[in-house]
């Protein structure tokens, strides 16, 4: 029994306690909560902030913050759906949507990295001019001329084996960008620069790319979101992804105080708490503010949990000034 | 005689290594004591205990007669001790009165009382002209040399009722002309009944300033002794500083070494830090590089290893000039640098043992597709561990959790990890343990078998012992180059102290 | 008193409005100094200065405060709803002060005593308030009955000096700031703490309480500001309304920044800055731009006002050679 609850395990455990005591409380409630349908339905609904989550976590592994991936996402999206309205094929469009994505990643990783502005505000600036630039399009109007059509919607609606795309792309998002961060050696970069920037300099690690790298992995990963996002709604709507900012740090920080750091699995997790909350709460129609309420609260408690995991971190962080 | 201050029996140990063992102290009034001994001694040990930052584990402090308890930096505020560091810590933007009254700047302790600055003013200007030197207090921090920072630094103290002050090297930085400053001003101190510690490397100063002076060895003080007519003898004080001769510590130079030119630096400079710097490091033997703290010593470790630009000279490795762009780089041509400041530039904070081993050559511990292979990693992490004898329940324990000696063992360990021709090793046993440290210079012995290996450090006794050859550093500059066999500790010091011109008062 | 020479890059932004109304005056020509305009100008300028006055220290602290919007919104929500209940206006007010108060508080709690990264703290502080904000009329705009006839409505119409209201307030408020700002310990203490954290322990300064009070006054004027807009734009408590401040306040408090005080943020600044936005906006109006031109003009703004103001501070404040990455 001890060597099953190591205090590596112990958070995990409670995680999962607290997942099934959320399912179990809406089933409850919901008799239909966890039929198949719904329970496809919620994976569908997860795979965006999942796959923006995991681009965040990127962000967050280099011990930076990214408060420009929601509001650049929405560029994205309504780019693809205007590509779209013009008469570009849908995989030319979400294509020229991720590579949009990347310029503006790009412009956040040079700034913060290579001219070492400021993290947080310069991210704010340039997530602003990205959501400006959004109106270009349409003055921030629906473009709806032909998605349909065109079937850009399969982005979020074709279904293959009864399991709709989104979950595909997200198991593969998750699968790929774990091997990436927590498996490869090019992963071990972002930890290194997340741990001590100089230590890792002086063994090798080239920190700017690292940094570049996180943001633009945060950046492509926040269009792909808002383009399914965008195919789900069936229209292009600038304010696609305005709502995913929330969601995505609590998922990261969730998967923080489970794992002890930022990491792809956690991030996971700790999105399908998020909106198994969020969906169950409108399954039994209570509006969405409730369940806004309560991933605040959520997320104080995860960083809480997460402050007591790494306390040892803090002690020593605060060194030898803390006699 | 009444002291002002006594010290008796302090015992100080840090993690099972003692630092402090009896060690005592006196200061009378106006007295300027200079502390002395080699880094590790237990000078700071001491001045930190006096200061509150550490608390003993035996023994008392007398001020006054009085026993006081010390255990916080503002206790020893209260007892009227303060301690001005080496680089004082400042608001850089704001003026030097602000700053000498940061925190105490009126009677009233709410954070919302009105601030007079011009009273403030008032009363720095006040302050200032008991003292001989012209210094503007209006000047924002961030435009004044080094010797206004310090004066500022220790008027902030006086503001205070300081009645004992400490001063840690405060000549470290400075420029002759600003020296003679400082010492001005100490002596206008010791004449109004400050009583003064002064810790130092110079000898020379120490003839300047001071009345007395005590010599730390190994956590011991081993003499303490008045200056008469300002006459100070260096050859004894170093002596004293050394005291018996190199230990056991030392592993034993091979006689049978094959010798081969690897690495050959050619009159590289960096402004402002170290000028004209050339040597070469041969596989088969270690080479020594001594320096004090400051003495850009810091600096030419990281720029031979493509961290620092350098701003001429250059870098023959195997007879190809290298120009390294990053440590990256370095590390591909065979060069490996142990850094000098083990915190923030040798390990990840917060990161497992076996990651903090194989970060600089990740591709040994991947396969094709750039996976890690934990078990490989694993299999070679630990027996790195093994090899070094890391003491540690596991390889996922975090490395700020180890011991000191235990955390710079990893360091070496992700040096000898990623392989190299060329092995530099700065400051490599600061804060480390006695076990570890003979470890660590076993491993440097080892490894010069296959390699050029540099020692970088501001220890004599290490330089000395582990090396072949020797270079000393006086500000920037190459003092002497010797054979080890034919040089003495004794000479070395005079050398890195006073750029070899013997000192006499 | 302190001697002060103001550098050419201290007064750049004091160019830059200058240069905006020539601009503008060409453009749209005597239409953008008819007084009707300006007045609005003032009034847009005076409503946005107020609520991001509390930001402006928080940001010059060090610290990051991402929740004003929301606190914002919520306030005028319960002052709104607490108004339909014809509950007293003063008591309304206070109220929904005070739930700017509490919202600080938490803030402050979660930052100050268990060492929470600020951005992170306000991001939650920033739901939480905006939950709330949704709940107390489930998420629809709450229209007020009798807000006329409250003694606040009819003070904030009042034109003192041919000026509006809002602005004369948040002159005098500004004014008050400064006088903290530059003439108290706090002020002195909020700055030290940006810069040199561990000097201003060392010194012995009560640290927390100065974050803390950094952090309730920020709630504070942002629950001000947003019943001011509720008084003077609105005429209705908005859930929602929250968003369109986000950016046009950190613009304003980082435009300020390029003022005085080597590139931090300030009071006289932020006031500068709300009038250089509003003066913008305006202009920009006038010209017929459409928002994304106005958001992407702002976004630049910013990003050169930290570009400016990093580079500034890099190059005053020497910090040791550097290798070759930094």
């Amino acid at each position: 029994m001890k060597r099953l609850l190591t205090p590596q395990r112990l958070p995990v455990a409670l995680f999962a306690l607290l997942f099934i005591a959320v399912l179990v409380t809406f089933q409850l409630l919901q008799p239909s909560f966890l039929s198949l349908d719904n329970i496809i339905n919620i994976a569908k609904s997860v795979s965006s902030t999942v796959i923006a989550a995991v681009g965040l976590t990127f962000v967050i592994t280099i011990s930076r913050s990214d408060i420009s991936f929601y509001m650049t996402a929405c560029f994205s999206g309504v780019l693809m759906a205007w590509l779209v309205s013009k008469g570009w094929h849908p995989v030319l469009a979400v294509a020229a949507g991720l590579a949009s994505g990347l310029a503006w990643g790009g412009i956040s990783g040079v700034a913060v990295g290579r001219f070492k502005l400021p993290d947080i505000i310069t991210t704010i600036a340039i997530g602003s001019i990205g959501f400006g630039m959004g109106y270009i399009f349409s003055d921030g109007a629906f473009i709806m001329e032909n998605f349909i059509e065109s079937k850009a919607h399969y982005l979020s609606e074709l279904r293959i084996l009864d399991v709709p795309l989104p979950v595909y792309i997200m198991l593969v998002v998750v699968v790929v960008c774990y091997f990436l961060l927590e498996r490869s050696k090019f992963g071990r970069g972002f930890y290194a620069v997340g741990a001590t920037e100089k230590t890792a300099y002086l063994s090798g690690v080239n920190v700017n790319r690292i940094i570049i790298t996180a943001y633009v992995i945060c950046g492509v990963l926040a269009a792909l979101a808002a383009m399914i996002m965008t195919a789900r709604q069936g229209y292009g709507n600038v304010k696609i992804t305005m709502s995913i900012l929330m969601p995505c740090f609590t998922a990261v920080y969730i998967g923080m105080s489970v794992f002890k750091r930022p990491c792809v699995t956690g991030t996971f997790l700790g999105a399908l708490l998020v909106t198994v909350i969020s969906t169950g709460f409108t399954s039994i129609n209570i509006p969405f503010y409730w369940s806004n309420l309560v991933t605040g609260f959520v997320l104080i408690a995860a960083i809480m949990l997460s402050k007591v995991n790494f306390q040892g971190g803090r002690a020593r962080a605060t060194g030898g000034a803390a006699k | 005689m009444r002291y002002k201050l006594e010290m008796k029996g302090i015992d100080k140990s840090f993690a099972g290594m003692q630092a402090l063992c009896g060690a005592g102290l006196t200061l009378r009034e106006g007295e300027a004591r200079a502390l002395l001994g080699i880094n590790g001694a237990g000078k700071s040990t001491m001045i930190k205990i006096l200061s509150g930052v550490y608390t003993r584990d035996a023994g008392e402090i007398l001020i006054d007669g009085q026993p006081c308890q010390i255990h916080s930096p503002k206790d020893a505020l209260a007892c009227g001790i303060s301690a001005v560091y080496q680089d004082p810590q400042m608001i850089e933007s704001y003026t030097g009165y602000e700053n000498i009254y940061l925190g105490s700047e009126g009677p009233s302790r709410s954070i919302f009382s009105p601030i007079n600055r011009r009273r403030l003013r008032q009363a720095a200007l006040e302050l200032v002209s008991r003292y001989p030197f012209d210094i503007d207090v209006e000047k924002p921090v961030y435009l004044m040399t080094p010797v206004e920072r310090e004066i500022i630094a220790i008027l902030r103290a006086l503001s205070k009722n300081c009645k004992i002050l400490i001063l840690d090297e405060p000549t470290s930085i400075l420029t002759e002309k600003e020296k003679y400053i400082l010492f001005e001003f100490v002596h206008t101190l010791k004449k109004q009944g400050v009583s003064i510690i002064y810790i130092t490397h110079h000898l020379d100063e120490v003839a300047q300033v001071c009345d007395s002076f005590s010599v730390f060895r190994n956590g011991k003080v081993v003499c303490h002794e008045d200056i008469e007519n300002g006459q100070v003898d260096s050859d004894y004080i170093a002596e004293l500083m050394l005291g018996e001769r190199l230990s056991q510590l030392y592993p034993d130079r091979p006689t049978d070494a094959a010798v081969s030119p690897c690495l050959s630096v050619k009159g590289l400079s960096m402004a402002g830090k170290f000028e004209d710097i050339s040597f070469e490091a041969r596989r088969g033997e270690i080479y020594g590089i001594f320096g004090l703290v400051g003495s850009g010593i810091d600096e030419l470790s990281k720029t031979l290893f493509g961290a620092m630009q350098e701003s001429a000279g250059e870098i023959i490795k195997d007879g190809k000039r290298l120009a390294l762009a990053s440590p990256g780089q370095a590390i591909r041509k065979g060069i490996f640098l142990v850094p000098g400041n083990r915190k923030t530039e040798g390990f990840l904070n917060g990161l497992e043992i076996a990651f903090n081993i194989t970060i600089a050559r990740l591709d040994k511990a991947a396969d094709r597709l750039g996976l890690i292979n934990r078990r490989r990693e694993q299999t070679d992490a630990g027996a790195l561990v093994d090899k070094l004898s890391i003491a540690t329940p596991s390889l996922d324990k975090k490395v700020n959790e180890l011991s000191g000696g235990n955390q710079q063992k990893v360091v070496v360990a992700k040096g000898l990890y990623a392989g190299a021709d060329v092995y530099i090793f700065a400051e490599p046993t600061v804060g480390v343990d006695v076990g570890a440290k003979s470890a660590i210079y076993e491993t440097m012995r080892d490894l010069s078998r296959n390699a050029a290996v540099i020692i970088i450090s501001s220890e004599p006794e290490e330089v000395l012992g582990n090396a072949d050859r020797v270079m000393v550093v006086y500000k920037g500059h190459a003092a002497m180059e010797k054979s080890a066999a034919d040089t003495t500790l004794k000479e070395m010091l005079v050398h890195a102290i006073s750029n070899g011109e013997v000192t006499q008062g | 008193m302190k001697k002060r020479s103001f550098s050419l890059m201290e007064l750049s932004l004091v160019g830059v409005l200058a240069l905006m109304f020539i601009v503008f005056s060409i453009l749209n020509g005597s239409a953008f100094y008819q007084s009707y305009n300006l007045l609005n100008i003032f009034k847009s300028a005076g409503s946005m200065a107020l609520m991001v006055l509390g930001l402006t220290w928080v940001i010059g602290a060090g610290e990051m405060d991402c929740s004003f919007p929301e606190v914002a919104s919520c306030a005028s929500m319960i002052f709104a709803w607490m108004l339909n209940q014809r509950y007293d206006p003063t008591l309304c007010l206070v109220v929904s002060l005070l739930s700017g108060v509490i919202f600080g508080l938490l803030t402050s709690l979660l930052v100050v005593r268990f060492h929470f990264h600020s951005l992170i703290t306000t991001i939650a502080v920033s739901t939480i308030a905006g939950a709330v904000a949704n709940i107390i009329y489930k998420g629809s705009v709450l229209s007020i009955k009798g807000l006329n006839s409250t003694w606040m409505y009819k003070f904030f119409s009042k034109s003192p000096l041919g000026l509006p209201m809002v602005f004369v307030v948040a002159l005098v408020l500004f004014a008050l700031a400064l006088l903290v700002q530059e003439k108290t310990r706090f002020g002195q203490y909020l700055y030290a703490l940006s810069e040199n954290p561990q000097a201003v322990k060392e010194s012995g300064v009560k640290n927390g309480l100065v974050r803390t009070c950094v952090f309730v006054f920020s709630a504070f004027m942002a629950a001000f500001g947003g019943i001011i807009y509720v008084l003077t734009v609105y005429k209705s408590g908005q859930p929602s309304m929250g968003t369109s401040f986000f950016l046009n306040g950190f613009t304003c408090v980082f435009l300020g920044a390029m003022v005085l005080k080597l590139g931090k943020t300030q009071v006289v600044g932020t006031f500068i800055g709300a009038l250089v936005l509003a003066a913008l906006t305006s202009g920009l109006t006038m010209q017929g731009a459409g928002f994304a031109v106005g958001q992407v003009i702002k976004g630049l703004l910013l990003i050169m006002g930290v570009a400016v103001v990093t580079v500034y501070r890099r190059r005053t404040i020497p910090r040791g050679r550097k290798m070759k990455y930094e």
